[in-house]
């Protein structure tokens, strides 16, 4: 009880006064320069850090762009050319054979291991197809 | 411009807020060792671990991101929690928890650990916390700016920091059973403000037919907004990248080798609990979308119909004209700005604070979830793990429990410093599956080969999980390399296949493991064996 009293007293003191200290040196909201203190300087220097990273990044990607582009533009052509209807038999076709794996092709004790009642209700594999029935349903209505 | 809260909102956040953090602080006289904070004991049934799965997941940034991007790019954004869940959670039951639960590890490093070697371990120790911490910086930003400065103008440093305070308190008390005891509850104010938010935005235009015939109507980059996989030509969710990048790899490794996912199924009583947890979770998630996405698109119908009847309604820097086949429709410049829009048109006093409290509980049920995981990282897999490296005895029960509650304080402080830096990304759903897709496919191919593969060994894994993750960066850092405007999906496609190529190659080219030393983590071997697990586990401790 004392232990939670004590985290309780804490608390309040610890809110009101992080809060009152973050008002006072963010007075503007987005303008770290105008913001004082050690969050200032933690601002600043996290501001050097970002802008530092965002040029390496450049860096990086103009070093390997002659190298991956050669490679993944004929991939990104062969995809956009592959007939649009297959996207949604391909996705039926993953629920459905997702549902059939865990129903006839998983061992039920496999399935069900650890199961401290056996009862038709606490049947993994019915668990299975009632999850992912209704997204059939979904997928095929917004064909 | 900003909504003044009635007393009646004030009461239901502040009721809300002093139940969570009593719930949370009650649990903390369950606490005697680490095994407790970092895995309630191993006491959780299916229900707990389902409702916790779902609540640690959908964030805040869900409620904003999944809306904002219905908003722009229709039903198609449900994709992330309907292909992009239920199937990889399925797997993630019956492939990777039993394993996980049976192996009596902690983390998912620690699996990889025992299975590989420590490099592997400590090397995805701290991948996934860089991600968490990006995380949770995002969570606090998109929560105090995007929300509750748009709805109530506060200072957006201020609640973050109330937000922090708050949350990590309850954390660093009670570990994982108060994230799972306050997630219970979370969830009833999620769900419950989700539906009501989805409701009215139904009935205000007009219910789903009016709505949909509305928005096909508008034509141009509306006309396929009710189709729910796009062409591969669109910019952001081609469907090539949705279904092998999202539905195969993203999903499968967010679900099985992410430890604020998997950590409560590692808590579970049984192995039957753990798995149920997790087909639970996939249903309730389900729902998501319907309570999320639909009122992105409902605003697109809504907001108009406001703007006309008060011109006033949106400030005029907020939205842009934009020509459709039934004229020129307002369109708000942000996408993540549309539910804290809506909210504040259209819901009435009681509404607002139940709406605030639910996006509250979905901000903080992500905190504590990702602050509890990122802690039980750092104790198990960096700093324990790190000491017995170095020659050091382990750590205690006691001594782990109090470096879990201390690196709890401390990644919650250094957030809450670096929430600011975060204003700078647009768009952050996006941003989050970037960051995400970077080491996503890597670590779903090492663990998948571990787990299917005896021949997989240390070195392939370790130059998989290097190399992959290098190739990731590079392909993210090259421009225009992919046909979508955010290329995540494809970097975790294409990525997961570079590393399982890379792992298959280095472990064919260097000796196997020991049959000993995978015996029960590989899928052909005898997983309920007492005495090959001890043997293991009393290999790892020495």
């Amino acid at each position: 009880m004392k232990r939670h009293l004590f985290r309780m007293v804490a608390l309040l003191t610890v809110l009101p006064v992080s809060a009152g200290f973050a008002q006072e040196v963010a007075p503007v909201h987005y303008q770290h320069e105008q913001v004082g203190g050690i969050l200032g300087i933690l601002l600043r220097i996290s501001d050097v850090i970002l802008d530092s990273w965002l040029a390496f990044l450049d860096w990086f990607g103009g070093l390997w762009a002659p190298v991956l582009i050669p490679v993944f533009a004929p991939l990104n052509r062969l995809l956009s050319t592959v007939y649009q209807p297959w996207a949604m038999i391909i996705t039926l076709g993953y629920f459905l054979g997702t549902m059939a794996w865990v129903a006839f092709i998983l061992k039920p004790s496999y399935v069900n291991n650890g199961r401290q009642h056996a009862a038709w209700y606490t049947d993994l594999r019915l668990w299975t197809a009632l999850s992912m029935l209704p997204h059939l349903f979904v997928y095929v209505y917004f064909r | 411009m900003f909504v003044q809260l009635h007393w009646i909102d004030m009461l239901i956040v502040l009721v809300y807020m002093i139940g969570c953090f009593v719930i949370g602080l009650y649990t903390t006289k369950y606490i005697d060792n680490a095994g407790d904070f970092f895995l309630a004991g191993k006491s959780l049934p299916f229900w707990a671990v389902g409702f916790s799965i779902v609540v640690s997941d959908i964030g805040a940034t869900d409620f904003v991101g999944v809306a904002g991007n219905a908003y722009e790019y229709g039903v198609s954004a449900a994709n992330f929690d309907w292909l992009g869940s239920m199937p990889a959670m399925v797997f993630a039951a019956f492939v990777f928890v039993p394993y996980f639960w049976r192996s009596g590890v902690f983390t998912i490093p620690e699996f990889l650990g025992r299975r590989y070697n420590a490099g592997v371990q400590l090397l995805n120790a701290c991948i996934w916390i860089t991600v968490m911490l990006i995380s949770l910086i995002m969570m606090l930003w998109t929560t105090a700016d995007d929300l509750v400065r748009t709805m109530l103008g506060f200072n957006p440093y201020y609640t973050v920091w109330i937000m922090a305070v708050v949350t990590g308190v309850y954390t660093f008390s009670g570990g994982l059973s108060a994230v799972v005891m306050t997630d219970a509850v979370q969830l009833v104010v999620m769900y419950v403000s989700g539906l009501s938010l989805l409701a009215l935005s139904l009935w205000e235009v007009g219910g789903w037919s009016s709505m949909r015939a509305t928005i096909e109507s508008m034509g141009g980059p509306y006309a396929h907004h009710f189709t729910i996989l796009l062409p591969n030509t669109h910019s952001a969710f081609p469907w090539s990248g949705i279904v092998f990048g999202l539905g195969v790899v993203l999903a499968i490794a967010y679900m099985s080798g992410n430890q604020a996912i998997v950590h409560r199924t590692l808590g579970a009583r049984t192995e039957w609990d753990a798995k149920a947890g997790m087909l639970l979770g996939g249903f309730l998630k389900s729902f998501i979308p319907v309570m999320v996405a639909l009122p992105g698109l409902c605003a697109l119908v809504y907001l108009p119909q406001a703007i006309q009847n008060d011109p006033h309604a949106v400030p005029p820097e907020m939205y842009q004209m934009v020509d459709t086949d039934t004229g020129p429709v307002p369109v708000l410049h942000e996408r993540d700005r549309v539910v804290p829009t809506m909210m504040r048109l259209m819901l009435p006093p009681g509404l607002q604070g139940l709406m605030l409290a639910g996006l509250l509980a979905a901000l903080m049920s992500s905190i504590s979830g990702t602050l509890s995981s990122a802690s039980t990282i750092f104790v198990t897999d960096i700093y324990n793990r790190g000491r017995q490296l170095l020659g050091f005895k382990a750590l205690n029960e006691k001594s782990a429990l109090y470096w879990g509650r201390g690196f709890t304080a401390f990644l919650i402080i250094v957030s809450s410093l670096l929430a600011p830096q975060f204003d700078r990304v647009d768009g952050l759903y996006n941003f989050i599956q970037t960051v995400l897709s970077l080491f996503q496919g890597p670590t779903l191919a090492i663990l998948l080969l571990g787990i299917l593969w005896p021949r997989a060994n240390r070195w392939g894994a370790l130059a998989g999980l290097l190399l992959g993750v290098l190739f990731c960066f590079a392909m993210w850092c090259v421009p225009n390399l992919f046909p979508a405007e955010d290329p995540f999906l494809y970097i975790a496609m294409y990525s997961f296949v570079f590393a399982m190529v890379v792992t298959v190659v280095v472990s064919l080219l260097t000796p196997p493991e020991p049959e000993e030393k995978i015996r029960g983590l590989v899928w052909s071997s005898v997983v309920q064996d007492p005495a090959a697990q001890e043997a293991l586990k009393a290999r790892v401790e020495a």
